[in-house]
């Protein structure tokens, strides 16, 4: 009987130094998959290339160029109209930066179709899978991203509701600062 | 009770203690673990389009067109990507004598192999749509994932594929 009950003792010692030990193992894994590719604050990855067209309506593979800042936003579908009326208005009070709008379902893309040409950004209808998960977290967010091109850095910011969130705007965006 | 009782009875007691929440813990990480590493079977997803790395665009009827498809997550800078090339090729020509066609991307455009071809049967899309990357959470290269006919996964795999996965994705098709 105290055999067994020291074989039992012993099992269950052995047992709880098994599991333990796998534990630390699958809280390692869990850790290493969670740095090495979620999607954190830490990682933040603008589209760099797309399918879309610039303001022209001329078809492009890439953000805007020319301005050191692109502001680049996750436009829907349900409203389309009242976000590109606000986005178009962005590059008169901005002109040293450039948009661009990323359709983050399929009706945005059928309405950027009809209205191609007549924007004032570019639009992009499809981009590298890892920034458009990044984009629809920051959207997620209530915010859309301004990428400094020359340092890479980008910067979240709220989205604007209205036109006169829009203009405050100024105080926030970095050619204005 | 003796006293050697007394402490056997105490070290078992402390082993029951340590092992429950350890049992538990490790079910919690497996359940992370398999949450964050594949698709649910049997989720529909949107056929992922895209626009190929020859400038194709692959709309929503040509990626529904063939019995099955066959998606892979992958990247040139991903050394097991490299390592687990054997086994893909095995698998994807395996699925496509089965029906399917394979779809391959990756992070960004600059994953994919400079020589990359496009095929009929064989898709490398440069740019996907933000559908695909709000349906279809990967979280690391390579993951493999099957799907029939309406998209909707039979069999995925997060990491390189090993012996007898090949089975188990044609067995998901049939």
């Amino acid at each position: 009987m105290r055999f067994f009950d020291l074989l039992l003792c012993a099992g269950l010692l052995l047992l709880a130094g098994f599991v333990v030990r796998l534990d630390f193992r699958d809280a390692r894994s869990v850790n290493r998959l969670t740095t090495t590719t979620a999607l954190s604050q830490a990682a933040p990855a603008a589209i760099r290339t797309l399918s879309g067209f610039d303001r022209l309506g001329k078809p492009t593979d890439q953000l805007p160029g020319g301005t050191k800042h692109v502001a680049i936003f996750l436009m829907h579908g349900a409203t389309f109209r009242a976000e590109a009326d606000l986005w178009n208005s962005a590059r008169g009070l901005y002109p040293t930066m450039e948009f661009a709008g990323v359709c983050g379902d399929a009706a945005c893309i059928r309405q950027a179709a009809a209205t191609r040409g007549k924007l004032n950004f570019t639009v992009a209808t499809m981009g590298d899978y890892y920034a458009l998960r990044r984009l629809l977290l920051t959207d997620d967010g209530g915010k859309f991203m301004v990428l400094n091109r020359e340092s890479g850095a980008i910067r979240e910011v709220d989205t604007p509701k209205s036109s006169a969130e829009l203009t405050r705007l100024k105080s926030i965006l970095p050619e204005n600062q | 009770m003796t006293m050697p009782g007394n402490w056997l009875q105490r070290i078992s007691i402390l082993a029951i203690l340590i092992n429950v929440p350890a049992i538990g813990a490790h079910y919690y990480f497996a359940h992370r673990f398999y949450s964050a590493a594949g698709l649910p079977s049997g989720l529909r997803v949107t056929p992922v389009t895209g626009v190929t790395v020859s400038g194709e665009e692959i709309t929503g009827s040509a990626a529904a067109a063939r019995d099955c498809h066959v998606l892979r997550y992958t990247s040139i800078h991903c050394h097991w990507c490299r390592e687990d090339e054997p086994s893909w090729q095995a698998l994807e020509r395996d699925l496509q004598r089965r029906g399917c066609d394979s779809t391959l991307f990756g992070p960004t455009a600059l994953d994919i192999p400079k020589d990359a071809v496009s095929t009929t049967d064989r898709h490398w899309l440069a740019v996907v749509p933000a559908s695909a990357a709000r349906e279809i959470k990967f979280f690391a290269t390579p993951t493999t994932i099957v799907f029939d006919r309406q998209w909707r996964v039979t069999w995925s795999k997060m990491g390189i594929l090993e012996k007898g996965d090949l089975e188990k994705a044609a067995r998901s098709v049939k």
